[in-house]
């Protein structure tokens, strides 16, 4: 039973990576981007007004941010300081369960290496922090050092650093198939028992590095309203506390993964998980390269405009 | 063999627990290689209509739209030059040419419809953005001439972006107004549009429903 529910949720994983591909470039503004680099609203996997009302409070939460923003900047005091901070740690996490931020990706990294839950905690906070870090650097150095217009120039930014990111992902998927492909077909198998494979953190820093470059939007946004009110230093604490509430979100995904292969590890024979974990690896590796091909090419596409 | 205790660094803890969790990530499994769950919107707009009559009937809809505070940092950021918290007439004029006329591509996210046959809206006049306490707002007239009879003419106009990435709400404290309608009998109601679906079906765009005629 349990191994066909296997097969199912590899199937059902595989389509959503080969599926997201449609939205590569993420999010273009139609004020401020010309018609043929928008995109069409990627559609949501469940059709639901509750979908609708958690944007609404996305919404509503961004503009009591930026209420408190004014007033700790005008006012000061420790209060609306804690609240604000408190606020952005909470759009970080609802942010951070939105599309991209890496989710899909991290959970191939999950599937395809022997990752521990300390590991996708750690993941989870390079990630955030990187992407965090991204945008932050990103509109200091538009606004300080390049003197340029952040809008127009940070959909070059976004652009060049998906084109960098979407490499590096399709280079570590390559990785993991030749990797696992190698060990599942052209090695003999290892004895388990006198070599007990450990848990490894390897390759997180690389992961996290290639899928959070990209700049991330939520942060982008803040850090402008903040330098608008000569706020920098607020700016980048509000970036820190956005940063882990995105880590926190990651981090769940990535642990509930974790648990839910071990437990699929569990229930077959364990002869047979050696051969289900490398036809894991085999298959995420495999998707990850399409993915982030797919993802590639668009992104030189819209480059190209 | 493969350890589990030694796999999760978590010794002592229950197996069954991740037997259980294997059977929730195989369930969830759509929902989290879903790219996406709640992408759009990402600005908010509010929204005021003013209909604007003349002698012979309706000459347009005037609109105003206050821009959500982040996205307005970032218009200032790019196009208040001087920084002196205000567009100047040449400031306003960029921003028009870049952070707003692109959307006319997408009727200016207005739809209208006359009598139930729809309304191309190509062309807006006396654009306009003001900045003011870093609150940005945007005005622009729509032409659309309909004139009055004896009998009354019903008119809709629906605020949307088609793609969902604008959200536009319409303001709670006088939402509409009108402008020399003396002359004609107006009826006027805001609803959302059952006829009218957005975003995957999702949504019904809020709608001005409106009727006029001759006194």
């Amino acid at each position: 039973m349990m191994k066909y529910l296997l097969i199912l949720m590899i199937l059902m994983i595989l389509s959503g990576l080969l599926c997201s591909w449609t939205d590569p470039v993420g999010s273009q503004n139609p004020f401020t981007s010309k018609p043929e680099t928008q995109h069409k609203a990627p559609e949501p996997l469940f059709k639901s007004r509750v979908f609708v009302k958690i944007i609404l409070w996305q919404h509503q939460l961004k503009q009591k941010m930026s209420e408190l923003i004014r007033v700790a900047r005008s006012e000061g005091g420790v209060k609306p300081l804690m609240v604000l901070f408190g606020l952005a740690f909470s759009y970080g996490v609802i942010h951070a369960a939105g599309p991209g931020h890496g989710k899909v990706v991290a959970m191939s990294y999950v599937l395809s290496h022997r990752a521990t839950i300390l590991g996708g905690i750690l993941f989870g906070f390079c990630f955030a922090f990187i992407h965090a870090l991204s945008g932050a650097v990103g509109v200091l150095g538009l606004r300080y050092i390049i003197r340029r217009s952040v809008s127009e120039t940070l959909a070059s930014v976004t652009t060049t650093t998906q084109i960098v990111s979407f490499g590096l992902i399709t280079l570590l998927g390559l990785g993991i198939l030749l990797k696992h492909g190698y060990a599942l077909f052209l090695t003999p198998p290892p004895d388990r028992k006198t070599h007990p494979e450990k848990a490894s953190r390897k390759g997180v820093l690389s992961w996290a590095v290639a899928v959070g470059l990209v700049p991330c939007p939520a942060v982008v946004m803040v850090m402008l309203f903040c330098l608008s009110l000569d706020a920098m230093i607020l700016g980048l604490l509000l970036a820190a506390c956005i940063s882990i509430g995105m880590a926190t979100t990651i981090s769940l995904v990535v642990i509930t993964i974790v648990m839910g292969k071990a437990g699929i590890l569990i229930a077959v024979s364990n002869n047979y998980a050696i051969r289900v974990e490398g036809i894991i690896g085999v298959l995420s590796g495999g998707a990850v390269s399409i993915f982030g091909a797919l993802l590639l090419l668009s992104a030189i596409n819209a480059a190209l405009y | 063999m493969i350890d589990i205790k030694k796999y999760l660094l978590l010794p002592g803890t229950s197996l069954i627990l991740f037997r259980i969790t294997a059977y929730c990530v195989i369930l969830a499994s759509p929902l989290l290689a879903s790219p996406e769950v709640q992408a759009h919107p990402h600005v908010f707009i509010v929204q005021r209509l003013n209909v604007v009559f003349d002698d012979k009937g309706l000459a347009g809809i005037g609109v105003r739209w206050k821009m959500d505070d982040m996205f307005a940092s970032m218009i200032a950021e790019d196009h208040d030059l001087d920084r002196n918290g205000k567009f100047e007439p040449t400031e306003v004029q960029a921003v028009k040419e870049k952070a707003f006329s692109f959307i006319s591509e997408y009727s200016y996210f207005t739809f209208i419809k006359i009598d139930d046959t729809p309304f191309q809206v190509k062309l807006i006049r006396d654009f306009n953005a003001i900045l003011e306490n870093r609150k940005l707002v945007y005005e622009f007239l729509i032409p659309c001439h309909v004139t009055a009879t004896n009998r009354a003419k019903k008119v809709t106009v629906a605020s949307y972006d088609p793609s969902y990435y604008t959200a536009i709400f319409f303001t709670q404290k006088n939402p509409v107004s009108l402008k020399a309608a003396d002359r004609f009998e107006v009826k006027t109601a805001l609803k959302e549009d059952p006829d009218t679906k957005i975003y995957f079906d999702m949504i019904h765009p809020w709608t001005l429903f409106m009727e006029f005629r001759k006194k």
